[in-house]
């Protein structure tokens, strides 16, 4: 215990040091190390921050790759970086956890830490503090030897500091694939290739299509032939995208809300490949549902309470028939 | 051209559903947020194991995919209980489709790979490989006659080529 306390007491000055060097945006991953310490109180929460450490001196000393792993750690931290939304509001909340981590020790060495890192600012000069630094490395490296068998075939990612949740672990094979799959999904965000929200149709004019088409009891498409499988595929898509359409727009009456409740229940049922529901099917799906609004009506009723909704939506709607105009839009999709 | 973004950035959703209500009874429902969710965790599996398969290929400076690239690469990142039986059944796809059908339903299968390599990596691709890439995917309708009428649909025919394997091989273990 008293080896740990002395690790640790050492580890804060280091850190405040190092703070001190390194430039505001490129320390706060490590301060999100030293946030993490409370969760981990055990042994195996040092040996990471001190597994980090041995990173930072490596990467100032400017030594060779004699820990490259630890090298590529810090790199993926300098990647870590462009997911970085807030660094300034991510350094406050870093200090704060560190302060709290400092409440669970004993007063004395509250004290003592205090006492360390004034002692490390009081050194002006840099050869000194070099020097100083190189038993610290010695012991490191010799902990760092012990830190692989411990967690075995897991290694933790770069702390992501817009996630609330402690250090993720994966497994060592994916590790790089990783990496780079964040560095191609952050790549494509910065090229604004990325889309954030989902557009509820592909194509406007299929959309326009859809709402435009007569709809049956259930919202169900009318004059569809159920026994060809590719035409039930079709309906299908054009009755989830206006499905989502109306999902989209937050400005329905509540009865549209209710036929969009069924619209979507009806694709489902058509999704499961069943296009032929009977009377008594029909009532069960809507008490299921607890529809008060919607009773069974007779065809040509529901059918003209749709039609005023798709005429006070779109306007004028097409007296055409629409058995002629099927094969025309088929001619318009071959071109 | 947002639409066109986002066919590129996503599988298509329609294909996804269907592949998962053939392993659910047939009065189960999917809720939305599922589909979606599954939607996107299937398209970032395949740009994950895609782009460990594209590393190789650089590193041995070739161009083309191959299945034994896609099948290194799942063995690499840790998915063997996945890879020793597409290993197998792709050992008996080729034996019963025969030589000249098996050539063509391999180039048929990798395209949608080659597909998503510009947009994974668009600097490391010459625009010569992405006009070959297209000239595979053309070739999908013809096989297909119910995606003749429609040009995403045939995409969707593409993909939903490649994925059939892995479907299969998924029931194989329950």
């Amino acid at each position: 215990m008293a080896m740990q306390t002395v690790y640790l007491k050492e580890h804060e000055g280091l850190v405040h040091s190092s703070v001190g060097q390194l430039s505001s945006v490129t320390s706060a991953p490590w301060w999100s190390a030293l946030g993490s310490q409370p969760v981990y109180g055990e042994y195996c929460g040092q040996m990471k921050s001190f597994s980090l450490e041995i990173s930072n001196y490596v990467d100032q000393f400017g030594a060779g790759k004699q820990a490259a792993r630890g090298v590529e750690q810090l790199l993926d931290k300098g990647h870590t970086t462009q997911f970085t939304i807030f660094p300034g509001i991510s350094s406050s909340d870093d200090c704060k956890m560190s302060g709290d981590a400092q409440n669970p020790q004993a007063t004395l060495s509250l004290q003592s830490s205090l006492a360390e890192p004034h002692n490390r600012f009081e050194i002006g000069v840099n050869q000194p503090m070099i020097c100083a630094k190189y038993p610290y490395m010695d012991q490191f490296y010799g902990l760092f030897s012990a830190y692989g068998p411990q967690i075995s075939g897991r290694i933790m990612l770069p702390i992501n500091l817009t996630s609330d949740e402690g250090p993720t672990y994966v497994n060592a094979k994916q590790y790089h694939g990783i990496i780079r799959r964040r560095q191609s999904r952050a790549k494509a965000v910065l090229e604004n290739k990325m889309i954030k929200r989902r557009k509820p149709y592909m194509h406007e004019s299929r959309h326009l299509h859809a709402t435009r088409r007569p709809r049956g009891c259930g919202g169900r498409f009318l004059n569809t032939k159920s026994s060809t499988d590719g035409n039930g595929k079709n309906e299908s898509e054009v009755i989830k995208t206006s499905g989502r359409q109306f999902q989209s727009s937050a400005s329905q009456s509540s009865e549209v809300l209710q036929s969009e409740v069924g619209m979507l229940n009806s694709s489902k049922q058509t999704n499961r490949s069943s296009p032929n529901i009977s009377g008594s099917e029909v009532t069960s799906m809507y008490s299921r549902e607890g529809f008060d609004g919607f009773s069974v009506n007779p065809l040509g009723s529901s059918v003209h309470s749709l039609a005023d909704m798709i005429g006070s939506e779109h306007g004028i709607i097409r007296p055409t028939k629409w058995v002629a105009a099927v094969p025309g839009n088929c001619y318009n999709l071959k071109i | 051209m947002a639409g066109v973004r986002e066919q590129d950035q996503y599988m298509p959703i329609a294909n996804v559903i269907r592949i998962m209500r053939r392993i659910l009874p047939a009065h189960a429902k999917i809720s939305d947020d599922a589909k979606e969710t599954i939607q996107e965790c299937v398209s970032e599996y395949i740009s994950f194991i895609t782009a460990e398969a594209n590393e190789r290929c650089q590193r041995e400076q070739r161009k083309t995919v191959t299945a034994e690239d896609v099948l290194w690469a799942m063995e690499k990142l840790g998915f063997d209980n996945y890879a020793h039986p597409l290993s197998l059944y792709l050992h008996r796809y080729r034996k019963t489709e025969g030589e000249p059908a098996s050539a063509r339903r391999a180039s048929a299968s990798a395209s949608p790979s080659m597909q998503m390599h510009p947009r994974t990596h668009p600097h490391s691709h010459p625009p010569n490989y992405s006009h070959h890439g297209f000239g595979m995917f053309d070739f999908d309708p013809s096989s297909q006659g119910f995606y003749r009428d429609d040009a995403s649909s045939s995409g969707s025919g593409g993909f939903v080529a490649s994925f059939d394997p892995y479907a299969n091989i998924k029931r194989d273990p329950l």
